[in-house]
C-alpha cells in the first residue's frame, strides 16, 4: 500500500479543511456543544481561506513587479525561487515523507505523557516541513537514521517554540490555549543575540507598536499606505503604466487592509474552543495548561507582523540585487513568513526592532537558499515534482530555518564545525526557552528596563 | 441611523462585503474596485472592532493601560 499517497490524499483536501475539521473533533472531545464545535469549524475555515487568498494574492501581485525590475536592472539571478509549494511538491515525492508524520504524532504523545510539553500539535499539514528536513539532511549526509533523527529533533523543537509562545500570544491577541509550533519562528532563536543587544540601546526600549507609530507618523504608518507605497514604488521601478502601477498598489493597500479584519474573525472562531478546552483540562488534568498547535496565520491581526513583511519586501530584492555570491531573486517566496513570525514573537511586537532584526538577518535566507539550490535542483530533477527551467536551478527564498538544516545537514557528514555550530545553535536555544520560561511576555521587557533606569 | 452603525449585524454584513468585493477584484482582475475594499476595511477596523470584537477591544485597552499606568508611576529617563 503507497502510505505516502494515503497520507497525501488526507493532506490534500488543504489546511483550510483539515484544521477546521480537527478543530470540530478536538471540540467534541473537550465537550463543546456540537453545533458550536460546527460553528468554531466553519468560521476557522472560512477565516483560514480568506487569509491563505489574501496571502497568496500578495505574492502574487509582488512577484511580477518583482520580476519586472530585475529584468530591467539587468539582475541575473539564475535560481528561480519557488516558494514553500515547490518544497513540499519536492518533500512529498519522497516515499518516506508520510513516516514523518507517524514521528511527529508519537514524539508529540510521548512528550505531553512525560509532561515535557504541554503543547497538542494540530497542525498537520504544515508536518511536511519535518520531512523535507528529513529529505535534505539524508540528500546532504547519506544517512536515513539521521534524517530520522533531525526530524526528530525538529519535532521537539516544535513543541517547545509552541510551549514558550502560548502565553505570549495569549497576552498579545487574547486567545487562550493556542499558540504556534511552526519550525519557521525558530529565527527568534537566531535573532536573539542581537535582540539582547538591543536592550541596552535606549531607542528600541520605546514603546513601538502599531498605535505608537501612528502617533508618531500618522497615516504613513497605516499598512494600508506602507503596503500603497511599496506596491507603486515596485511597480514602477519595475517600469509598469501608470494604470498598471495604481492597480498594484490599490490591491496590496486592500489587502493591508483586509488582513486584520479576516484575522479578527478567525481568531474569534478559537475563543469558544480555546474556553472550553482549557476548563476541561482544568476539571480532568490538575495542573496543565495544554495549548493546541495551529498554524501561523492566527497571529493575521497583529499589523506589527503585516508591516513588517511588506516593507522587507523591497529590502529583500535590493539585498538579493547587491550581495555577492547571492543567487536567487525572492519571487514566491518574497514575503518571509519567518522573519514576521519569528521577529513579532521575539520582540513581542515592537515594530522597530522587528524591521531592524529583518534587515540584518534578511541575507541568512538568501545565502540559505543559494546553498540549497543545488539540493532542490536535484532533488527536483530526480523526483520531477518540479518541472527546473534550462540553465537555471530552483530554490526557496525564504526557506525555514536554514541555518537548523544546514547545520544538521553537514553534521551528518561528520563534519565538526558543523557538529559544533549545531550544538551552539540548539544551546542558543535552550538558552532563549528559559528566557522566555521567565519572562513569557517580552513587550513587559521593556518596562522593566525603564524601571531599572528609573532605580 | 446611531442603532444601525452600533447593530453588530450591520458590521458583519459589510465586513463580509468587504471580502465578496476583494475576491471579486481578484479572480475578475477589476483591481480598481480595491479602492472599496481600503476604504470599508479602515471603517470596519476603526468603528467595528469595538462591536464585532469587544473582548478582543477590552484585552488591547487593559494591556495598553497598564503600561501607561507603570510609565505614570515614575519619572524615568531612558539612557
Amino acid at each position: 500500500m503507497d502510505w505516502n499517497s494515503v497520507v497525501q490524499a488526507i493532506l490534500g483536501v488543504g489546511a483550510q479543511v483539515l484544521i477546521p475539521i480537527l478543530i470540530i473533533i478536538l471540540g467534541l472531545i473537550f465537550g463543546m456543544k456540537p453545533s458550536k464545535a460546527v460553528l468554531s469549524g466553519l468560521y476557522l475555515g472560512t477565516g483560514f481561506i480568506g487569509m491563505t487568498m489574501a496571502i497568496n494574492q500578495l505574492t502574487a501581485a509582488v512577484s511580477p513587479a518583482a520580476k519586472a525590475l530585475a529584468k530591467y536592472t539587468g539582475i541575473n539571478l539564475p535560481a528561480v525561487d519557488f516558494g514553500w509549494t515547490g518544497a513540499a511538491a519536492i518533500t512529498w515525492a519522497w516515499p518516506l515523507a508520510f513516516t514523518f508524520f507517524v514521528i511527529e504524532i508519537v514524539i508529540n504523545v510521548v512528550m505531553l505523557l512525560m509532561k515535557w510539553t504541554n503543547t497538542m500539535n494540530a497542525d498537520m499539514w504544515n508536518v511536511w516541513g519535518i520531512a523535507l528536513t528529513g529529505y535534505m539532511v539524508y540528500q546532504m549526509s547519506g544517512s536515513l537514521i539521521w534524517a530520522y533523527v533531525a526530524g526528530g529533533i525538529q519535532v521537539v523543537i516544535s513543541l517547545k517554540l509552541g510551549d514558550m509562545w502560548a502565553p505570549e500570544i495569549k497576552d498579545m491577541l487574547g486567545y487562550e490555549g493556542v499558540t504556534v509550533p511552526h519550525i519557521e519562528a525558530f529565527t527568534a532563536v537566531i535573532m536573539s543575540p542581537v535582540n539582547k543587544i538591543m536592550d541596552f540601546i535606549p531607542v528600541f526600549n520605546r514603546k513601538w507598536d502599531a498605535a505608537s507609530l501612528k502617533r508618531k507618523i500618522g497615516v504613513l504608518s497605516e499598512p494600508v499606505t506602507m503596503g500603497a507605497i511599496i506596491g507603486l514604488v515596485l511597480a514602477l521601478a519595475g517600469h509598469y503604466s501608470i494604470g498598471d502601477a495604481l492597480n498594484l498598489a490599490v490591491t496590496t493597500g486592500a489587502i493591508m487592509a483586509i488582513f486584520p479584519v479576516m484575522a479578527k474573525f478567525f481568531m474569534d472562531a478559537l475563543t469558544p474552543f480555546g474556553t472550553q478546552m482549557s476548563n476541561f483540562m482544568k476539571k480532568h488534568v490538575k495542573g496543565r495548561d495544554f495549548v493546541i498547535g495551529l498554524d501561523w496565520p492566527i497571529l493575521g491581526q497583529s499589523t506589527e507582523l503585516w508591516v513588517t513583511m511588506v516593507v522587507l519586501i523591497p529590502v529583500a530584492i535590493l539585498f538579493a540585487a547587491i550581495l555577492p555570491g547571492n543567487t536567487i531573486l525572492p519571487l514566491a517566496g518574497v514575503i518571509n513568513y519567518c522573519i514576521g513570525v519569528g521577529g513579532l514573537l521575539l520582540t513581542g511586537g515592537n515594530l522597530l526592532r522587528m524591521l531592524v532584526l529583518g534587515v540584518i538577518y534578511q541575507p541568512l535566507f538568501l545565502y540559505g537558499a543559494t546553498y540549497f539550490a543545488n539540493i532542490f535542483t536535484k532533488l527536483a530533477k530526480e523526483t520531477g515534482a518540479i518541472t527546473v527551467p534550462k540553465g537555471s536551478s530552483v530554490s526557496w527564498s525564504s526557506i525555514e530555518a536554514p541555518e537548523l538544516r544546514f547545520l544538521m545537514g553537514l553534521s551528518g557528514r561528520g563534519n565538526v564545525w558543523a557538529i559544533v555550530g549545531l550544538v551552539v545553535l540548539l544551546a542558543l536555544f535552550v538558552w532563549l526557552y528559559r528566557q522566555f520560561m521567565k519572562n513569557p511576555i517580552p513587550a513587559n521587557k521593556y518596562s522593566k528596563l525603564i524601571k531599572k533606569e528609573a532605580k | 441611523m446611531k442603532l444601525f452603525l452600533e447593530s453588530r449585524s450591520f458590521w458583519t454584513g459589510l465586513s463580509f462585503l468587504t471580502f465578496l468585493i476583494f475576491a471579486v477584484a481578484i479572480v475578475f482582475h477589476i483591481y480598481w474596485i480595491n479602492i472599496f475594499v481600503i476604504i470599508l476595511g479602515l471603517a470596519i477596523n476603526k468603528y467595528a472592532s469595538p462591536i464585532l470584537f469587544p473582548e478582543q477591544t477590552k484585552h488591547k485597552k487593559m494591556q495598553a493601560q497598564r503600561l501607561e499606568e507603570f510609565r505614570a508611576r515614575k519619572d524615568y529617563k531612558i539612557r
